[in-house]
């Protein structure tokens, strides 16, 4: 039968509804570029509104930081840095201006003044008692009255028109504490003060003689007259000084001891008998026949403080790479660097044995000019044209309704694919080469724990003890810059945790002066080697550095 | 099998399971209109995995009022009329421009003297723009004023290029009619 058509319609009927079977690859693909999307759309709609409540210990931090950040910041109405600054200031000024007055009824034995050295006492002493300036201060004799009638000045007071020089020896003044005036009033002589010589100088002033009088009393040293005691003090004993002329107008002052840091230590040292373990030897007697002492055995703490050079001894691990080792070698310097800390030492007939803690802090820069490749990143727009649908309404006129006299809109919506341009940012990367200076400067951050032994040969106060030993140095830390071969350029990096254990032998020459009974003072030129390398062992080289260094520090006696 | 509005949610969330289902209803009948845009079975796979991966990434855009079915064909044929124009070295407007004026003429034809791999063949063999512009006319049931903003001419271009192509088909349908008959004959013989 025929079926005749027109051509459209042939076509459209054959194809109509016409299906082919996509092959297998078609779904993958697809289902490959979809994955992107999914990813996306799954953290969109994962997180859309999402929403957490910080933990209570967050809100503290950032509680504490508003309220640190409230606190260095001045307004007038909370407390803050700067009224604390002011209460101190108020605090502060107000105990130095008390403590500075000159009104004040009291004295500073250690007080500096213009004529000081005419105006000493050496030491105060109790008649039947030794009375050294600590007993006198550990005794707390608040109060001293010096009683007028007792007092040679008040007859040199007197004597005004005049510039005169009087030098009496062995004047006696009394002493008496108010306890003891209260204990009983006849008891008067307590505390006694020989009188070596008084002097009066330059009376000017007719209507104030007392004030512009200068006196000097120097009283008797008796510890030296002493012989129990004369063997082994090496030192004079401590000097006070105080203003005569406002010991005069007072009358009544307080005893403030006010003494030296020496003075303090010493003290405290030889308060702590169970530690004053210094023992002595005689080692004969001298032309005068007195006895030749020479210190048996003590322990000692050091102080010391330790800059050092040192040299670098590279050594390649693995030969393919001796460009970069000579690259190293070349570029690499060691700056001046430096150890301090403390230490302990027990010497025994000469011989010593020292252990130590230190903080150790390396500085070494690498300069060098290098070439390499830069990566850079070119952007350029690739423009196309994206397709959008964009929907829109028309508005027909109802025939049907218009010739009835009514006029009435079909409304009708449909959308068109619009052709919008667009473009996309495209980037790409090149490499160039460039020549770069590089500049790094390194520290490491060590912890050394030293054990040294030696022999000391005792010159009077000078001493000289070679020593020999080991110390351990820990590396904890490092930090400056490195060179970022991703970067291609240099980094910052601040202390970034390290660990590593070195070994070093140690040998020194240890120049000592003896200051006191209590205290010494050193330099100590050494040498420190490494033993094993400052880096890793995934380093591709190894590094032992030999150290020159000059030591310098005090030992403190006990 | 789900809803389809079920599948258009599932896709809107981009739910494999979904996007699975949309392309199992719709991608043999998509193939079928695409094999018709391109030269080979293989450009036809291309251009549908292209039009699935621009429906499913931006059927946000399906403002759901209009037929779904009609939006994804719009986004294949656009799909393919991009993928020709991509093909096309030289500039496509001259493959409308240089065909020759063909005489025109009213033919019908029996259906069933053609088979369909018959009729899809000469689809194929015509130059690009006039398969581009039947199929667009004839068998997608475009107007011209729609085709000229498709392929950025006018709509007198798009006329005339369209009675050249159904022209140029006849001739071709003629041709191959007479061949048919001439075998047949010889093999009867």
């Amino acid at each position: 039968m025929k079926n005749k058509q027109n051509i459209e319609d042939i076509f459209r009927s054959e194809f109509e509804g016409f299906t082919q079977k996509p092959s297998d690859k078609v779904w993958n693909s697809i289902n490959k570029k979809m994955v992107g999307p999914r990813f996306e759309s799954l953290y969109h709609n994962a997180f859309k509104g999402f929403k957490i409540v910080p933990a209570e210990q967050t809100w503290r931090r950032i509680a504490t930081a508003l309220w640190f950040n409230r606190f260095i910041h001045f307004s007038p109405f909370h407390f803050n840095i700067y009224y604390l600054g002011l209460i101190l200031t108020a605090v502060v000024g107000t105990v130095v201006t008390v403590n500075n007055n000159s009104n004040m009824d009291f004295i500073r034995f250690n007080d500096k003044f213009a004529n000081a050295e005419k105006t000493k006492i050496q030491q105060i002493e109790n008649e039947s008692n030794k009375l050294d300036i600590w007993n006198l201060r550990n005794s707390k004799p608040n109060y001293f009255e010096l009683s007028n009638e007792n007092l040679d000045f008040e007859k040199l007071d007197k004597a005004t028109n005049q510039t005169e020089n009087i030098v009496e020896q062995d004047k006696t003044i009394l002493y008496k504490t108010k306890e003891q005036e209260a204990d009983n009033q006849d008891n008067r002589n307590l505390y006694q003060v020989k009188e070596q010589e008084v002097i009066e100088q330059n009376i000017n002033d007719n209507t104030n003689p007392i004030g512009q009088t200068q006196k000097e009393i120097i009283a008797n040293n008796i510890a030296n007259i002493n012989e129990n005691q004369e063997e082994i003090v090496q030192n004079p004993p401590n000097i006070t000084y105080f203003k005569l002329n406002k010991l005069i107008r007072n009358n009544i002052f307080t005893l403030t001891y006010a003494p030296t840091a020496f003075d303090i230590a010493d003290k405290v040292i030889a308060g702590i008998p169970q530690l004053d373990v210094i023992t002595y030897d005689t080692l004969g007697v001298d032309y005068k026949g007195n006895p030749i002492i020479s210190e048996k055995s003590y322990f000692a703490l050091d102080i010391f403080f330790n800059p050092f050079l040192q040299n670098y001894n590279n050594a390649l691990l693995n030969t393919e790479l001796q460009a970069n080792l000579d690259i190293y070698n070349k570029n690499i310097t060691p700056h001046l660097s430096f150890s301090a800390g403390i230490g302990v030492a027990y010497s025994y007939n000469k011989f010593r044995l020292e252990t130590g803690l230190a903080y150790q802090q390396l500085h070494e820069s690498f300069s060098a000019n290098i070439n390499s490749y830069e990566t850079s990143t070119h952007n350029y727009y690739n423009y196309f044209n994206d397709e959008v649908w964009e929907s829109y309404t028309i508005l027909i006129l109802d025939i049907d309704e218009f010739i009835q006299g009514n006029i009435v809109y079909i409304e009708y919506n449909d959308s068109i694919l619009a052709i919008v341009p667009d473009s996309t940012l495209v980037s790409y990367t090149d490499s160039i080469l460039v020549n770069k200076d590089l500049n790094i400067n390194d520290t490491y951050h060590f912890i050394d724990v030293s054990l040294v032994g030696g022999y000391e040969f005792d010159l009077g106060k000078f001493s000289v003890t070679p020593k020999a030993g080991l110390i351990t140095s820990i590396l904890v830390a490092k930090g400056g810059q490195y060179y970022d071969i991703s970067q291609n350029d240099v980094a910052e990096i601040s202390n970034c945790p390290d660990t590593k254990f070195m070994f070093d032998y140690y040998g020194a020459i240890n120049l000592q002066y003896k200051i006191g009974k209590h205290f010494a003072i050193y330099i100590e030129p050494h040498l420190r080697g490494d033993l094993n390398s400052k880096y890793q062992k995934s380093y591709v080289i190894s590094q032992k550095s030999i150290k020159y260094g000059l030591k310098t520090g005090v030992y403190i006696k006990f | 099998m789900p809803d389809l509005l079920e599948i258009i949610a599932g896709c809107k969330k981009m739910e494999k399971r979904a996007q699975r289902c949309l392309y199992d209803m719709y991608a043999p009948l998509f193939l079928g209109i695409a094999f018709r845009y391109s030269k080979s079975k293989e450009d036809a796979e291309d251009i549908l995995q292209e039009s699935f991966v621009k429906i499913l990434t931006r059927i946000d855009q399906y403002s759901e009022t209009g037929s779904f079915e009609g939006w994804m064909k719009r986004v294949l044929v656009n799909t393919a009329i991009s993928h020709y124009r991509t093909s096309q070295k030289h500039d496509f407007h001259k493959d409308f421009d240089n065909i020759a004026e063909t005489n025109i003429e009213n033919y019908e034809v029996d259906s069933s003297e053609f088979t369909r791999d018959e009729l899809l063949n000469s689809i194929n063999k015509l130059p690009p723009g006039f398969k581009v512009i039947f199929n667009l006319y004839a068998i997608e049931g475009y107007k011209h004023r729609e085709i000229a903003e498709m392929l950025d001419i006018s709509v007198g271009t798009s006329k005339s290029q369209y009675s050249r192509a159904r022209a140029l088909l006849q001739t071709k349908l003629k041709t191959l009619k007479i061949e048919k008959t001439s075998g047949n004959k010889i093999s009867e013989k």
